[in-house]
């Protein structure tokens, strides 16, 4: 069933029971600590830059970081690497890149792509609040300089389309190929992302 | 024949993008995608604070 969504729309639920409770609960708790210790990230260049690994970098602002034992616990998860696997269709499938994303009121991130070496990325909430995730699944397989000619001028596609960003429940999605973007955060609470980015290994 | 046209190059060079963020020390050290998400690779280059409590 992943593998089929996954193909047909480049998303892949995980399922709900496939965390423990108790799990998310540690991760809550140590987001708290880590919010303390996290560090800005606010990249102003203007516009669209293509890279050579395929991925495009934008401008945004939140903090991030990458967490302690919680959120390690949750990238290592066997289930997880199971839904990636299942999913994509590739075997040794590893984390690499992962972290919380603190967002205040305003912070944003404009369409980008994720780096070449993510064969999935994961995302979800740790707060009830963050907006939907903006994207425009149709452009999955157009080549990067195409997209970045296509969307230069807009940094929140109008004709995109968005997925739901729930609150302790993980969505993969093709973010190395789909574009995608967080508008400005309209609440007046900070919101707390989580990213989770696997490659396959034996690749 | 037809002539077949190259590719246009980019015009920016993404090393250098990447090198001018890193001396602002604004960015991990990773490439692309989303440079805010940190990278299990350059940890020996980059050191996130750990919490104390």
């Amino acid at each position: 069933m992943l593998r089929q969504t996954w193909l047909a729309e480049g998303r892949a639920p995980v399922p709900e029971d496939a965390i423990d409770a108790g799990l998310w609960e540690e991760i809550a708790a140590e987001a708290e600590r880590c919010e303390k210790v996290a560090v800005v990230r606010h990249n102003q260049r203007p516009g669209l830059l293509a890279m050579r690994d395929g991925s495009i970098t934008s401008p945004q602002r939140c903090k991030v970081h990458p967490g302690s034992a919680a959120l390690n616990a949750l990238a290592r998860s066997k289930n997880l690497a199971d839904a990636a696997a299942e999913a994509t269709g590739q075997g040794r499938m590893t984390p690499i890149r992962y972290g919380f994303k603190f967002y205040a009121p305003g912070d944003y991130m404009h369409v980008h792509r994720d780096d070449g070496k993510c064969d999935i990325t994961f995302s979800c909430g740790l707060t009830p609040n963050l907006a939907p995730m903006g994207w425009l699944p149709k452009l999955r397989y157009l080549p990067t300089q195409q997209v970045t000619e296509q969307l230069a001028d807009t940094p929140y596609p109008a004709d995109g389309e968005s997925f739901p960003i729930l609150c302790r429940h993980l969505t993969g999605f093709d973010g190395r190929r789909i574009p995608h973007w967080r508008t400005p955060l309209e609440t007046a609470s900070r919101e707390v992302l989580i990213t989770i980015c696997f490659a396959d290994l034996s690749a | 024949m037809p002539t077949i046209e190259p590719a246009t190059n980019a015009a920016v060079d993404p090393a250098d993008f990447i090198s001018a963020l890193h001396a602002e020390g604004n960015l991990p050290q990773n490439a692309g995608g989303d440079p805010a998400v940190p990278d299990s690779c350059f940890i020996d280059t980059h050191i996130y604070q750990q919490p104390t409590v």
